[in-house]
């Protein structure tokens, strides 16, 4: 399918709701169906937050532009109640406690730090009212997890991809690890990575760590320094890996760095990092960006990034493709259950829904048993490398 | 070596954001934990003047300082000064109120994503094995400029010599017929106007937020209890003390509990030296 197809079907089906509703005068009015958005509006992870939030809007708008939710003999009117979790773990759980309060069944979507989704886990993960279609978040989650669904990355997929990618570049014999000791899902994975570059021949000459939001590096990049490594690998969000990298070239280290961060423009000009990012690496879910330039989805990411920006006035950000993708799986699997409230048909719904039956889905997600979206609530993905040229990101290759 | 520079270049940062607590602690006698805001201002403020109205950079710094010493003087004005007669502990409350309200309004201004000013210079000097970049030198070399400066305002200067007065006994000073009030404000124009020159100097040499308020002036308490209230120079002192324990702590022992290792340096010299490292020193 081209761009101007798939733009074309965009413009089409917004019309069409438009004209619809507007000569729909006599027709019965819909109801609404109220789907809760926790996000990181504020705090150190609202650039990412915002941007993840933004998705989430716009796959409701264009689900409410093509007509509604169409569940059994009704059709819904999609209606967001966001709740911002400032990028900390106890509001997060205020916020979800809050919509337990409610006494109905909750759908939720959103969630992007693994702080706030590990500190809300406990509450939600038996409950038979509750689905959580977390969008950030790089935790690893099981089929235990019975509330979550997880249509993004897991950080075991980073672990993996990262101790892979370094090995295959040159003369790499020592390495040395920075993990933000906020991000649980990097914090789990410390053992695995430091095991999976012991097998592979490396040895791990330094590890350690910084807080979500920190501003310096120094003390920890020297202690890295004494051991002289051959690579760096930085664990964390994009804007800490930005000042970590500025601050590792500030004191003299000139060798390969690999993150696992969705780092974007922004997280580089802010931390006027521009200079420093020569010989730096990010593996990660491919932006729309990648995927247009590293021709996959080409064309769905072209539509998508186009209709974020008109809408927004800005690029999207780490984890918007899974936003939008998570909803319209949630979406799809609301109207394939026939039912808004309960909760067990939706969810078995998810267990066996398939890539295919969402063509919503922008990011290369790799089918599993069957075509299914999820294994065991969990989804998997091609990874991008990504490198910094004249001012941008570009995909230099993927990681299958 | 090269933590000897990290201690040195974040301790400066402690000893300006320090010395200027102490000129206002031991003048007002206000513990004043908003003294961390107007640094944030300061660093904030050219940040915004640069990326969005195009101010250039001298100029930006420069108006940062100024918003950071007029927040002084209004905190001094227009709060402190009408709760006077308050105790010590409700002016605590007062100021920790006004860390609340200026820190969450500068979230809803500016967000809370940390950033850094542009056009700081990128000159990376090389020395004894360590890399010094030249805003580290610059802010280093500023910190000991502004504390001599102030050391010779309060032993060399009629209005320093009232504050020492003040410090001394401020209801001898009032007797004496010392216009309070007017030297309150300048206790607070001066010490908040260092802490804008922290501010500035230190969004250009690191990212900064609107919420980096106060952990700095946790900081600088710190400084000051340790140091020994009162002392200029203990302050100055003290700053870089705290950097090179936190540098050291972090770099090798644990970077996870970095802030923490100044916590336990104060407890330390409390238990050894109740007074304060450097208490018997210069005086304000």
């Amino acid at each position: 399918m081209s761009y101007m197809t798939s733009f074309r079907q965009f413009a089409v089906a917004a019309g069409f709701a438009a004209a619809t509703f507007a000569f729909a005068g006599t027709a019965a009015a819909q109801e609404t169906l109220t789907i809760f958005d926790l996000e990181s509006l504020t705090g150190p992870g609202q650039t990412t937050g915002v941007a993840q939030a933004n998705a989430v809007q716009l796959a409701v708008e264009h689900i409410n532009a093509a007509g509604g939710l169409k569940v059994g003999d009704k059709t819904y009117t999609v209606e967001l109640d966001t709740h911002d979790d400032r990028s900390q773990a106890t509001a997060g759980v205020t916020a979800i406690q809050k919509m337990l309060s409610y006494g109905k069944p909750v759908l939720m979507v959103g969630s992007l730090s693994s702080a706030v989704t590990g500190a809300y886990l406990p509450i939600v993960r038996e409950r038979e009212d509750f689905i959580s279609i977390v969008m950030g978040a790089a935790l690893f989650f099981t089929s235990e997890d019975k509330a979550i669904y997880h249509p993004r990355v897991a950080v075991a997929q980073y672990t993996e991809s990262t101790v892979t990618f370094i090995k295959g570049q040159e003369g790499i014999k020592r390495v040395g690890i920075m993990t933000d000791n906020k991000h649980g899902g990097f914090v789990q994975q410390t053992p695995r990575l430091k095991e999976l570059f012991g097998e592979a021949g490396m040895e791990v000459i330094g590890e350690e760590e910084f807080s979500f939001g920190a501003t310096q590096f120094g003390p920890q990049l020297t202690a890295i320094l004494r051991g002289n490594p051959d690579a760096i690998n930085i664990r964390g969000y994009g804007s800490d890996v930005a000042r970590a990298i500025k601050q590792a070239r500030d004191l003299g280290y000139t060798g390969l760095i690999v993150s696992s961060s969705g780092i974007v423009a922004k997280d580089v000009v802010e931390a006027q990092a521009d200079a420093a990012m020569e010989n730096a690496r990010d593996l990660f879910v491919p932006l729309a960006g990648d995927l247009i330039e590293g021709d996959r989805n080409a064309d769905k990411a072209k539509a998508f990034a186009d209709a974020y920006k008109e809408k927004f006035g800005e690029e999207s950000g780490a984890t918007s493709l899974s936003a939008y993708g998570g909803f319209y799986i949630l979406a799809r699997a609301i109207e394939k259950a026939g039912t808004v409230d309960d909760i067990p048909a939706i969810r078995k719904v998810l267990d066996d829904i398939t890539v295919a039956e969402v063509p919503e889905i922008i990011e290369p997600m790799i089918p599993q048993e069957g075509g299914r979206a999820f294994r065991e609530h969990q989804s998997y993905f091609a990874l991008v490398v990504r490198e910094w040229r004249d001012g941008r990101f570009v995909p230099v290759g993927f990681v299958d | 070596m090269q933590d000897i520079v990290n201690g040195l270049a974040q301790g400066a940062i402690y000893s300006m954001a320090g010395v200027g607590l102490v000129l206002i602690f031991s003048v007002v006698r206000v513990p004043n934990f908003a003294h961390g805001e107007p640094l944030m201002v300061a660093a904030m403020l050219p940040l915004t003047l640069m990326t969005f109205y195009g101010v250039p950079l001298p100029l930006a710094l420069l108006i940062g300082i100024a918003a950071a010493t007029a927040m002084g003087v209004f905190f001094s004005a227009a709060v402190f000064a009408r709760l006077s007669r308050y105790p010590e502990v409700a002016l605590l409350i007062v100021s920790l109120a006004l860390v609340v309200l200026i820190s969450s309004a500068a979230v809803m201004l500016w967000g809370d994503s940390p950033r850094q000013t542009p056009g700081g210079p990128d000159i990376i000097l090389d020395f004894l094995g360590a890399r010094i970049p030249i805003m580290w030198l610059v802010i280093l070399v500023t910190a000991l400029a502004s504390t001599i400066a102030l050391d010779f305002f309060i032993s060399h200067t009629s209005p320093g010599r009232i504050m020492r007065a003040m410090a001394l006994n401020p209801f001898a000073a009032q007797l004496m017929g010392i216009p309070i009030k007017r030297y309150h404000a300048l206790a607070f124009a001066i010490g908040s106007g260092l802490a804008g020159l922290a501010g500035a100097l230190f969004s250009l040499a690191f990212a900064v937020q609107s919420t980096m308020g106060a952990a700095l002036a946790l900081k600088a308490f710190i400084v000051i209890i340790f140091a020994g209230m009162g002392s200029i120079w203990g302050a100055f002192a003290g700053g870089l003390l705290l950097g090179l324990v936190e540098s050291f702590g972090a770099s090798y022992i644990s970077s996870g509990y970095r802030d923490t290792f100044g916590f336990v340096f104060l407890l330390a010299v409390l238990l050894i030296r109740p007074a304060g490292l450097f208490a018997r020193r210069t005086n304000a």
